[in-house]
């Protein structure tokens, strides 16, 4: 492929996602929560191919069900949240015999692609973050998501996960030590 | 006054998300964008409002309460003996006797036959039995 035919796709691809920031409030959402809600949900699934779907289906109903009820923006990244939480476990639910087969048979070899977006410098850096963040337990793991990458509040998040807001404060304090811990562990700044 | 903690967060919080994938936003967006086009789409956007279920079930109350009276006027049986019964119970009726006046003058038939073609429900029941 020549360079003039990359750089062409690739501004194509970014003028899908740019115009969005003028558009209406949900190709803004859309825009700003995208990539967090992807992560999420890499939280929860298997693979990048089930959380992009994940993702598709939960944002879709979110706005087949709010786009005519006058919801206001600061509320939807908490409903889209929640809504990749409730389709992850609608899914679980269906092929949860299949899924703990296939869990079983070969969640070794399924190689994992990295979590964030890397950059040369910080490469060592980041690395060794997310080494960190993929040990913590998924309850702890899914708080931080949220609080970091999601911004969303402690109060928003116990709605999402179905917790009380101490226990979600907690498991993200909890999280943050155990990230410290792990990261003085392997010699990581 | 920053503690080891405030950089920890710092530092997570410089870290970026890798990208939805472009197909997935393209797909959302596309489906966001399509125009919302027959009944079937508005009728899906107002059938989950309690209004919306309320005044349906109340028309379909409405319906049945109003169809009723009809309904079992229409289904009890008419009298085979009384002509002038089979003509005011069906609008239909007035015609079929006209045909059926018709065809007897066009070829001779039996009783059997006039009673068969004077009552719907009898003409059913004998094509069930051939």
């Amino acid at each position: 492929m020549t360079r003039s035919v990359t750089i062409s796709l690739w501004q194509g691809v970014n003028r899908v996602t740019d115009n969005a920031t003028n558009g209406t409030m949900w190709q803004r959402m859309l825009h700003q929560c995208g990539d967090g809600l992807f992560l999420y949900a890499r939280q929860l699934c298997r693979n990048d191919a089930d959380a992009a779907d994940v993702v598709q289906e939960a944002f879709l109903r979110v706005w087949r069900k709010h786009a005519n009820n006058g919801i206001t923006e600061p509320d939807l990244p908490a409903l889209c949240y929640s809504a990749v939480r409730f389709t992850v476990l609608d899914r679980q639910r269906q092929a949860a015999r299949r899924w703990r087969r296939e869990l079983a048979a070969g969640e070794s070899l399924y190689e994992q692609p990295a979590l964030f977006e890397t950059s040369l410098e910080r490469a060592e850096e980041q690395a060794g973050l997310e080494t960190a963040i993929r040990a913590l337990p998924v309850e702890q793991r899914e708080v931080l998501t949220l609080k970091i990458w999601g911004e969303l509040t402690f109060q928003q998040i116990a709605t999402v996960t179905n917790e009380s807001p101490n226990t979600v404060a907690s498991r993200y304090r909890l999280a943050l030590a155990a990230l410290r811990q792990q990261l003085a562990k392997a010699g990581t700044p | 006054m920053s503690t080891p903690l405030d950089a920890l967060e710092q530092q997570l919080n410089a870290l970026r998300p890798a990208r939805l994938p472009a197909t997935a936003r393209r797909s959302i967006l596309q489906e966001m964008q399509r125009p919302a086009t027959g009944h079937a789409r508005a009728f899906w956007q107002f059938a989950h409002r309690t209004g919306f279920q309320v005044a349906l079930a109340g028309a379909l109350s409405l319906a049945l309460l109003v169809g009723s009276p009809w309904l079992f006027r229409s289904l009890r049986p008419v009298s085979h003996d009384n002509p002038s019964m089979i003509v005011a119970s069906n609008g239909l009726v007035p015609s079929l006797v006209f045909w059926e006046t018709q065809l007897a003058a066009a070829c001779p038939m039996g009783e059997n036959t006039v009673a068969v073609l004077r009552s719907p429900s009898i003409l059913t029941n004998v094509q069930i039995r051939r």
